[in-house]
């Protein structure tokens, strides 16, 4: 019986399904790998050229293309830009972060001196308190109510409570002074005056400084996207009679403040002017980005922040200081994503020639923005332009490469052929096909690959 | 081991043997069918990725393009319609044999070297399982001739969730089928406990008989085998009591046999010491001579006589000597009246021996046996006639001597038995006579009668069987 019992637990043991062993894969070299292979420089390289010489590059450009269904139309009347060097070189980028004392720096500049505060441990005093009740009362009449309430009841409800804080609330301000050593993220505030409490927010890769918070949600149409042409917005080139700067004394407080910042590694790589219409006021806006050798970043109005639902990517926003000036000076700032230089990969890396540069993009431009097959698309290259650009590889958002790239920036026009609606993209800073100009392929500047 | 534990476990194993025989048959198809499913969905993901990037470069190829062109265009193509993907797949592509994207930590190309092969849709699709970072991936890849470049597009697809799916379930078919086989142990125990519990009982009783307890019988319930055995258990318990009492009785007979034998020849023995010492060491008469000598020879005869017929009973008791034939009873009656006329003659007796034409199947010499020691019972009883008839099947003795006692009838055909012990002896008898009769015509299967009553006579009826 012993031995029937052992057969059988034999056989049940001998059934058991086995799973094959999968062998085990190669880890191979990326796409950055091949692209520094092709980046290095052959024996056709001439040492001593300019760029605009070694790539042969024209000066200006004048073609008119057009896709095979006819619905993209691309007019190219620009100028080439080639950066006044004699070569370009490939570096290896990281996230970077803000220090305490760069927050530090930036709250005593951006203050102007005055103590920043935790709002955190702040109390509003009676005069604050009461100025917001004001205001409410007047929304209330007036009926023109603010976005954040959706009935007159959520107004008074808020009435109610500020009147509360009132009984109690301190003659003058009573906080405590930030010491900058506080977890990320927080927020400075720099004023009694509470009409216009100046907000300056603290991330470890973002430092937003806003000096009107009232003011703050009627930039957003500026602050957030592309900023074109609407009812709301009017892209204006001076702001003179709006602000009471020029366009050449807004650009001159920027450079100052940037100074003052100690912001060395940025330049400023573009300029808008606004007037909006619903708050009535107008804006400067300058974009600094980053400098390599002293060529730039090319500032594009993409930030790299696409998120690919099918991919396991992370997304990393491009590096990016925007300032912006208004009638009281330097209103807003925002910088984000400073990056943190690893290496020079290459001193000089190897470019196509603008020919085979013009050959891609002759061929994929109108294949590139040919995305909305019920638009007719009218697209106007107003510049051609070589500069830097931070690329990722799918997948790897934590180091990138600033690689040189060519821009070819522009407005835009789509006409629905059904509707028969038109809309126009007529900011400058649109780039509608982005080639690397080591290897040639094409850039999505959304993705960052 | 005892047999409920050997049943329940042959029949535990047998069924965890084919519970786990079925959950393996169903783990390996379910598994293999998951397995086969993922490769499916990856060939046909990279077909379909295939067939678009295809159409599509199709479309926007134009002729006069220089490779670094024709590689950016293949290049963006195929991040297009690789990005579309939703399943989260990673893609690589190589042009005419160098990597213009690969999205993937491996070397698709190298992995697939020695890979299998399907064909389908007039291409050759490679594939292959390998293990990456800890789990299993597919990747599958092809090769493409499209404006006369080879453009090799690949799928690597992380599939370990299919595995761990695989897994899980056989986790779960595991611990079903345990399940399933203790519930079956339990049920399976209790069932062949519940079975075989007659068969204690049987044991028990079996032991109770071995130990003399010959009545003891034990319960049937249902009409299963169990019930059949229980039932010839009792029948054989009750055979068994049966031959005990009966080899019980016979032990008791011969014991009592043995005790009427010492009994019996104690008398004539010791007459015959006494008058053959007085012979030796007694100065006798002549006359007293020749009496104790007649004397000694009586007695010797009735030892002898008692001994021929303890002879004849201990033969017939062994089953030996009996021939059963056919025999016409006209011939038996004239054997019988043969012999017994002289003596009936001798002794007075008026002898009449009447029968019909019948045959029965008796032992001639036996019945004859029978017949002659009926006749010397009623010469002995003093009877003056004697009838023997045969009508049918019976043959009946009629005398008329002086009769048994009632209380006597019962006993008359016991060894050595005799009513009148003196009388008897005095006639030669030595009791066994009506002993020898009964066992006769027991051997015959007849059966036998005595009705008599004192001073009247007495009529042996003996029934043959036809």
């Amino acid at each position: 019986m012993k031995k029937i019992i052992i057969a059988l637990l034999a056989a049940l043991l001998l059934l058991t399904a086995c799973q094959p062993t999968p062998e085990a894969a190669v880890v191979v070299q990326k796409d950055f790998g091949q692209l520094t292979e092709k980046a290095k420089l052959d024996e056709s390289h001439v040492p001593d050229l300019l760029l605009s010489e070694s790539l042969k590059a024209p000066k200006t450009l004048h073609k008119a293309l057009e896709n095979k269904q006819g619905n993209v139309k691309v007019y190219i009347e620009a100028d080439v830009t080639v950066p006044d060097a004699k070569g370009l070189p490939m570096i290896r980028v990281g996230h970077g972060s803000f220090t305490r004392d760069d927050i530090r720096r930036f709250a005593d500049v951006l203050f102007n001196g005055a103590m920043p505060l935790d709002p955190n441990n702040k109390k509003y005093t009676k005069s604050m308190i009461q100025e917001s009740i004001d205001r409410l009362i007047k929304m209330r009449e007036s009926g023109d109510l603010d976005m954040k309430y959706e009935s007159v009841e959520q107004v008074d409800a808020d009435i109610a409570e500020l009147m509360a804080k009132l009984e109690t609330a301190p003659d003058t301000m009573d906080v405590a002074e930030h010491d900058f050593r506080q977890e990320y993220p927080f927020s400075l505030q720099a004023t009694e005056d509470f009409a216009a409490i100046s907000n300056l927010f603290c991330q470890e890769q973002v430092i937003e400084y806003c000096k009107n918070l009232n003011r703050y949600a009627a930039m957003s149409l500026v602050l957030v996207g592309t900023p074109d042409s609407s009812p709301l917005l009017n892209i204006k080139a001076d702001l003179s009679a709006e602000t009471g700067y020029t366009p050449e004394e807004a650009y001159a407080l920027a450079m100052q403040t940037a100074d003052r910042l100690n912001i060395t590694d940025l330049a400023c790589t573009g300029q808008r002017a606004y007037f909006l219409t619903e708050g009535g006021f107008g804006v400067y806006e300058f974009m600094f980005t980053r400098m390599v050798n002293n060529i730039p970043v090319t500032f594009t109005n993409d930030i790299g922040n696409q998120f690919n639902p099918n991919s396991v990517h992370v997304s990393w926003e491009y590096e990016m200081l925007r300032l912006f000036i208004d009638e009281t000076g330097v209103c807003y700032l925002k910088y984000a994503s400073p990056y943190a230089i690893e290496e020079t990969v290459s001193e000089q890396v190897n470019m196509l020639s603008f020919d085979e540069v013009w050959q891609i993009a002759e061929l994929m431009l109108p294949i590139v923005n040919d995305r909305f097959t019920d638009y007719n698309i009218t697209i106007n290259i107003n510049s051609v332009k070589l500069g830097f650009m931070r690329i990722v590889e799918e997948g790897y958002p934590n180091s990138g490469l600033l690689v040189p790239v060519w821009d070819f920036m522009g407005t835009c026009t789509r006409q629905h052929s059904g509707r028969g609606t038109t809309n126009k993209a007529d900011d400058p800073y649109t780039s509608y096909l982005t080639i690397n100009a080591i290897d040639g392929s094409i850039i999505d500047r959304a993705l960052g690959y | 081991m005892k047999i409920r534990v050997k049943l329940a476990l042959l029949a535990v194993s047998l069924c965890a043997l084919a519970i786990a025989a079925c959950c393996t048959v169903l783990i390996i198809s379910a598994n293999g069918n998951s397995v086969n499913t993922a490769i499916d969905g990856a060939l046909s993901e990279q077909h379909l990725l295939v067939q678009s990037f295809q159409s599509a470069l199709r479309n926007t190829y134009e002729d006069g393009l220089s490779d670094t062109t024709q590689q950016s265009l293949g290049k963006y193509l195929f991040r297009q319609y690789s990005s579309g993907s939703l399943s989260r797949s990673q893609y690589a592509m190589r042009k005419d044999g160098e990597y213009l994207h690969n999205g993937s930590e491996l070397d698709p190309a190298d992995i697939l070297t020695d890979a299998k092969t399907r064909s389908g849709n007039g291409t050759e699709v490679k594939y292959t399982i390998v293990m990456h970072d800890n789990a299993r991936h597919i990747v599958v890849g092809s090769a493409n001739t499209i404006n006369g470049g080879v453009y090799d597009i690949y799928l690597v697809k992380n599939i370990e969730q299919v595995y761990s799916s695989n897994a899980s379930l056989t986790a779960k078919l595991a611990a079903v089928s345990l399940g399933l086989v203790l519930l079956t142990a339990a049920v399976l125990a209790y069932s062949v406990f519940r079975v075989l519990r007659p068969l204690k009982a049987l044991q028990g009783s079996a032991a109770a008989i071995a130990h003399g307890d010959y009545q003891s019988r034990i319960p049937v319930k249902g009409k299963d085998e169990i019930a059949a055995l229980s039932v010839s258990f009792n029948a054989m318990a009750e055979a068994v009591e049966k031959h005990v009492a009966e080899i019980n009785d016979v032990a008791e007979a011969r014991k009592l046999l043995l005790a009427a034998l010492t009994h019996e020849l104690k008398t004539p023995m010791t007459a015959i010491i006494g008058y053959s010492e007085a012979l030796m060491k007694t100065r006798l008469t002549q006359e007293q001579r020749e009496e104790a000598a007649a004397y000694i020879n009586a007695e010797c005869s009735r030892i002898e006589r008692l001994s021929q017929k303890l002879m004849q009973l201990i033969a017939l008791d062994g089953g030996s000597g009996i021939t059963i034939a056919p025999t016409p009873v006209t011939e038996l009656f004239e054997s019988v009246e043969k012999t017994l006329l002289p003596i009936a003659k001798r002794d007075g007796v008026a002898l009449d021996m009447a029968c019909g034409s019948e045959t029965l199947s008796m032992d001639a010499d036996l019945m004859a046996s029978v017949l002659i020691n009926l006749f010397d019972n009623a010469r002995k009883a003093r009877a003056k006639h004697v009838h023997i008839v045969c009508s049918g099947g019976l043959i009946s003795v009629t005398d008329d001597g002086c009769g048994i006692p009632a209380d006597s009838v019962k006993r008359i055909t016991e060894p050595f038995y005799m009513v009148d012990k003196s009388r008897s002896r005095k006639a030669g008898g030595v009791g066994l006579g009506l002993a020898l009769v009964k066992r006769i015509v027991a051997m015959h299967g007849g059966k036998l009668s005595i009705l008599s009553q004192i001073e009247l006579g007495t009529c042996v009826e003996i029934e043959l069987p036809l």
